[in-house]
């Protein structure tokens, strides 16, 4: 956050402050309304610069988990000593004032405000209330930032099980099929191998939560190579790929889930061969990806409670690389196929990829 | 089972070269035949029935109906090899059920020592196959674990175990006078184990609370289950509170 950010959040957070202070001094004492503007601002400005070294205290004093009387105590002890602090400059200051203005009126005004008869509790108690203002804000505030590293680190997190999806149901029937392929083929066999190895390179080892869709596809051919070597007939591609797509981002593994859907959902269940149609193009220099199958498809009561932690964590992606400029859209019923449309708008992935090139510098 | 006698045998795989490899491989036993192929449960059901094979080897992933569905379409079945890739559930219950499973990916070499068992077996009585399925792929708890002893199979209830033991890779069912091992981790086997009777006391033991008289604090604070036969198993601290409870139910 940038620092200017921090100051006007401060002066949004102090000035309503200063501005129900002017207010009160007005209804209790009457008075030029320029006299209790003046003493409002001074009372909120001291207010707000001994805030900053509440601000660092609450950081050198974690909230605690569960929560202690030690806690507390030491809060009460520091709201009482912020209060009484506050308190006194005030008094100085208006004491200053007054002899620098040499106004009887003026100061004795100020003086009667500041140090009247029984004026003091009252401004322990602000005082009181104003720490409890600020160090409740602190502690929010801390709260929110260590949830966003949270978010940050789940989002880490979530590539990994992305990537960790892969390996065990892919990976032990490709190596059947490749142990298989040995004294019937062994050039098919060498292939499909180096094929499995390249995949898992990608899977084990891809950090970048955003690529270029010629890096995707590449992925994704080298696992539709394996699975159709797997499935034989009972699968059936159609690509429709535009040349002017392939440099377009798209976040990693994001078609690999869309295409892998479709063999594991739509082939893998049915005898009959399932056709699956993979396309991309631009449009208004967004990328559009579509994953289609002609298989059993699903309803949508279906879609909303089961249906593929893969497209769930696919759309949570989405949203979290691009807000709401990115869209998934599934269009399927019972008997009616599957199909997945991706709205990838470029500037916000392009974004989301500088962001992360910052993070590796 | 004379040497002389040929054994007929059906591939069940949806997997074009995995059912072609099978048949090379089968091509090299010289007691087997191989009478056909099957790409689905359906065909497979259909094929069992006409072609009447002694031995099936059947894939249990398969679209429309899994191996086990098949199985279970069956009023008298061949004997089956079930064949399965990653499918740690489908192992665990073929282990507990004493069923004659290959892991893929195999060769020849485990192919060939997996048939060597299968051909021992072949004239040997054993449990009904359908009955062990039948408790091995049951949801819920399972009311008998099947072991090998020697070339025959033997079902053993689980409420006579007195208690699991991980030892290694296996568990060591520990039943009056004698133990039998199951390879099967102790977690999966737990899953498997009605909870009312059956309790993790120990990172490596699972007690029957049927057969546990007592528990008795030891002079150096450790909690012990002590069973009817004497026997006393060590309770880990975290279960010791929780396992207060049921002895004074007892």
């Amino acid at each position: 956050m940038p620092r200017s950010w921090v100051w006007l959040q401060l002066l949004l957070g102090w000035l309503p402050v200063a501005a129900l202070f002017a207010l009160m001094f007005r209804m209790a004492h009457g008075g030029p309304a320029s006299d209790a503007l003046f003493m409002a601002l001074q009372l909120v400005l001291t207010a707000a610069l001994l805030g900053i070294a509440v601000y660092r205290f609450t950081q050198r004093v974690p909230w605690p988990h569960p929560l202690r009387l030690g806690f507390a105590a030491t809060h009460a002890l520091a709201a009482f000593v912020y209060a009484l602090t506050w308190f006194v400059l005030n008094v100085l200051i208006a004491s200053i004032v007054a002899s620098i203005l040499q106004s009887i009126d003026h100061g004795s005004f100020v003086l009667a405000l500041a140090i009247g008869p029984g004026w003091g509790l009252p401004y322990i108690m602000l005082g009181v209330w104003l720490y409890v203002m600020v160090a409740g804000i602190a502690y929010a505030n801390g709260a929110a930032q260590r949830s966003a590293q949270i978010e940050a680190l789940a989002a880490r997190t979530e590539l990994a099980a992305l990537r960790a999806q892969l390996h065990p149901h892919l990976l032990f029937n490709a190596l059947h099929t490749v142990v298989q392929l040995i004294p019937e083929d062994p050039q098919r066999a060498t292939r499909a191998a180096e094929q499995l190895a390249a995949i898992l390179r990608t899977a084990l080892s891809e950090q970048r939560d955003v690529v270029a869709l010629s890096d995707e596809w590449t992925f994704v051919q080298r696992y539709l190579e394996i699975e159709s070597l797997r499935f034989g007939e009972r699968l059936q591609l159609v690509t429709t790929i535009e040349d002017a797509a392939l440099a377009a981002l798209i976040p990693a593994f994001a078609l690999q889930t869309l295409v892998e859907n479709a063999v594991r959902h739509a082939a893998a269940p049915r005898v009959e061969p399932t056709r699956i149609t993979i396309g991309a193009r631009r449009a208004d220099g967004d990328l559009v990806v579509t994953v289609a199958d002609d298989g059993a498809g699903a309803s949508a009561a279906d879609i909303e409670t089961g249906a593929g932690t893969g497209l769930k964590r696919l759309r949570e992606r989405l949203l979290r690389l691009c807000g709401s400029a990115a869209s998934l859209e599934i269009e399927s019923g019972a008997g009616r196929g599957f199909r997945v449309t991706l709205h990838l708008p470029q500037r916000e992935l392009r974004a989301a990829l500088a962001l992360a090139d910052g993070d590796h510098v | 089972m004379s040497d002389a006698a040929v054994v007929s045998a059906l591939i069940v795989d949806d997997e074009p070269i995995a059912r072609a490899g099978l048949r090379r491989m089968l091509a090299d036993v010289r007691w087997l035949t191989c009478v056909g192929e099957a790409a689905n449960g359906r065909d497979a059901i259909r094929a069992i029935e006409t072609l009447q094979p002694e031995l099936v080897f059947l894939d249990v992933q398969m679209p429309g109906m899994s191996g086990v569905d098949v199985l279970r379409a069956l009023t008298m079945p061949p004997y089956v090899v079930f064949t399965t890739a990653y499918a740690e559930h489908a192992v665990a219950a073929f282990e507990l059920g004493a069923i004659d499973y290959l892991l893929k990916p195999f060769g020849a070499e485990r192919l060939h020592a997996g048939l060597e068992r299968v051909r021992a077996a072949l004239g040997e009585p054993r449990a009904a196959l359908l009955e062990r399925v039948g408790e091995a792929f049951s949801r819920g708890p399972m009311s008998r674990l099947f072991v090998r002893t020697g070339r025959s199979i033997v079902p053993i209830a689980v409420d006579s175990v007195l208690w699991f033991e991980a030892v290694g890779d296996y568990v060591a069912a520990h039943v009056a006078g004698s133990q039998h091992l199951l390879h099967v981790a102790l977690s999966k086997l737990e899953e498997r184990l009605d909870p009312q009777r059956f309790t993790r006391i120990h990172r490596t033991h699972i007690a029957n609370l049927d057969h546990v008289v007592a528990f008795r604090r030891q002079l150096s604070g450790q909690l012990v289950a002590e069973l009817r036969d004497g026997t006393r198993l060590p309770v880990s601290r975290a279960k010791a509170q929780e396992l207060r409870g049921h002895a004074r139910m007892l």
